[in-house]
């Protein structure tokens, strides 16, 4: 055949590079359900034990300095939170006289990071726990600092993690000072634009954005970002609101996930019996 | 032998980017030790070889972003290819020149990286390609220098010393 001869004996580089092209092309065409697919069981036998190791090594450094210090710090919340315990029984009584609506509180499940994308641009975490511990798609995710995203795909011992510095996961964020809603959508670096805001609305300078809790996925009064701009649009009606996260997305290595609302009796008696555990280890005489 | 090198240079140079890349990072600016293995093997083989060596590599660096999945593996194809093509001279007698093709490579495969990225965002792309992938650049080809001269270093010792085990 001498197209295939002129192909791969005289042009070989060139239609090697051809091959390649249009291989990753054809990649980068797929639908998403089949790139993740691929992506995940590879990752997933490849991977992760490397991941974990590395992780491992990162973390060897400081454990032990982390160690006294966190065990420092659970004391002190241990006695902070036994105060703030009393306080509930009584604003729960307070409550009931008023006949208020039924608060929820969150369960969270502490999940280690073992995995990122290596790229410049941060947009997936890998955690260590997954379908095996009530982990399921779209739960929200969080870090001490606010809302970090939400879970993408679940495994049996893992689970990816959308973060919200990604091109396609916008958060209904409100501001907390003066309540105007609007949807926060990633612009870059560590930037996020506040969209659907009207000029008539009062958002300023220095404001809190935290999560609103519509659309059901984000729980609400979670800290997004801060404002660091405010400027009429220019098509006049709307505001453009710039705000910044002060969440380290590259530096994550545990999060929380968010797997059960529990109701505001249940929540007493899972803080007792969390309470009890930590006496117990921690020997802590309360 | 040289598939066991090639694996020990994969390992050490993903280990470069995982744990080196963000202690040394400045705010997003941070050296692309994955562009330099592309470099480092477009260097050693055929264009032919360190493009499909970049393919490679990139798909391995997609995996963890199937969002995108292929674009690492364009764009690192690519980049072997080209430093395949004229790497190999630079290397010899020039790492100033060496340094300069780094730079022109990072900022060619970001440019192609962020068209794709940024999702034809125009904004976007010039936002994230003046601010961040420019001084990264910089920055990736410096920082592939100090590598080369290391491992300059690093092989002469290692020539003298099996020239004095034989002698």
């Amino acid at each position: 055949m001498p197209v295939l001869d002129l192909l791969f004996r005289k042009h070989r580089e060139k239609t090697t590079l051809a091959l390649l092209i249009l291989l990753s092309l054809t990649l980068l065409a797929l639908p998403k359900p089949a790139k993740i697919r691929f992506a995940q069981s590879t990752v997933n036998v490849v991977f992760s034990p490397a991941q974990r190791f590395v992780n491992y090594l990162q973390g060897l450094g400081g454990l032990r300095k982390e160690n006294a210090r966190l065990r420092r710090m659970v004391t002190s919340l241990m006695l902070e939170r036994e105060r703030l315990t009393q306080f509930r029984v009584e604003r729960e009584r307070l409550r009931r006289m008023a006949a208020f609506k039924e608060e929820q509180f969150l369960k969270l499940v502490p999940c280690e990071v073992i995995g990122r994308n290596l790229d410049r641009f941060q947009t997936i975490l890998i955690v260590d726990k997954g379908s095996a511990d009530s982990l399921r798609a779209r739960m929200p995710v969080l870090s001490h600092q606010g809302y970090v995203g939400r879970v993408a795909n679940v495994f049996e011992h893992s689970a990816w993690v959308q973060l919200i510095s990604s091109r396609n996961s916008p958060v209904s964020c409100i501001d907390k000072r003066s309540r105007v809603v609007g949807v926060l959508e990633w612009r870059d670096h560590s930037y996020f634009e506040l969209n659907n805001v009207s000029v008539v609305e009062d958002v300023q300078v220095g404001d809190t954005l935290i999560t609103s809790g519509f659309g059901g996925v984000a729980p609400k009064g979670f800290p997004v970002a801060v404002v660091t701009k405010v400027i009429p649009d220019i098509d006049g009606l709307s505001l453009r609101v710039d705000a910044k996260s002060h969440i380290e997305f590259r530096s994550l290595e545990e999060v929380f996930v968010v797997t059960e609302e529990i109701p505001w009796q249940r929540a007493i008696m899972y803080d007792e019996q969390d309470s009890t555990v930590l006496r117990n280890t921690m020997g802590v005489q309360l | 032998m040289r598939i066991v090198h090639a694996i020990v240079t994969v390992f050490v140079f993903v280990l470069l980017q995982m744990l080196v890349s963000p202690k040394i990072a400045i705010g997003d600016i941070a050296p692309d030790f994955i562009l330099l293995l592309v470099a480092y093997f477009a260097i050693q083989r055929k264009p032919q070889r360190a493009a499909v060596a970049g393919f490679v590599i990139g798909l391995g660096q997609d995996l963890f972003n199937p969002e995108l999945l292929g674009l690492n593996a364009l764009t690192k194809s690519l980049v072997g290819y080209g430093f395949g093509l004229v790497g190999s001279k630079a290397e010899q007698d020039h790492p100033l020149l060496l340094m300069a093709l780094l730079g022109v490579a990072a900022v060619a495969h970001d440019f192609v990286y962020l068209l794709f990225f940024s999702g034809l965002h125009l904004g976007k792309f010039i936002i994230l390609w003046t601010t961040v992938s420019i001084p990264s650049a910089l920055y990736t080809a410096l920082t592939g220098l100090v590598v080369y001269k290391i491992a300059a270093t690093l092989g002469s010792k290692a020539v003298r010393t099996l020239g004095k085990a034989r002698s």
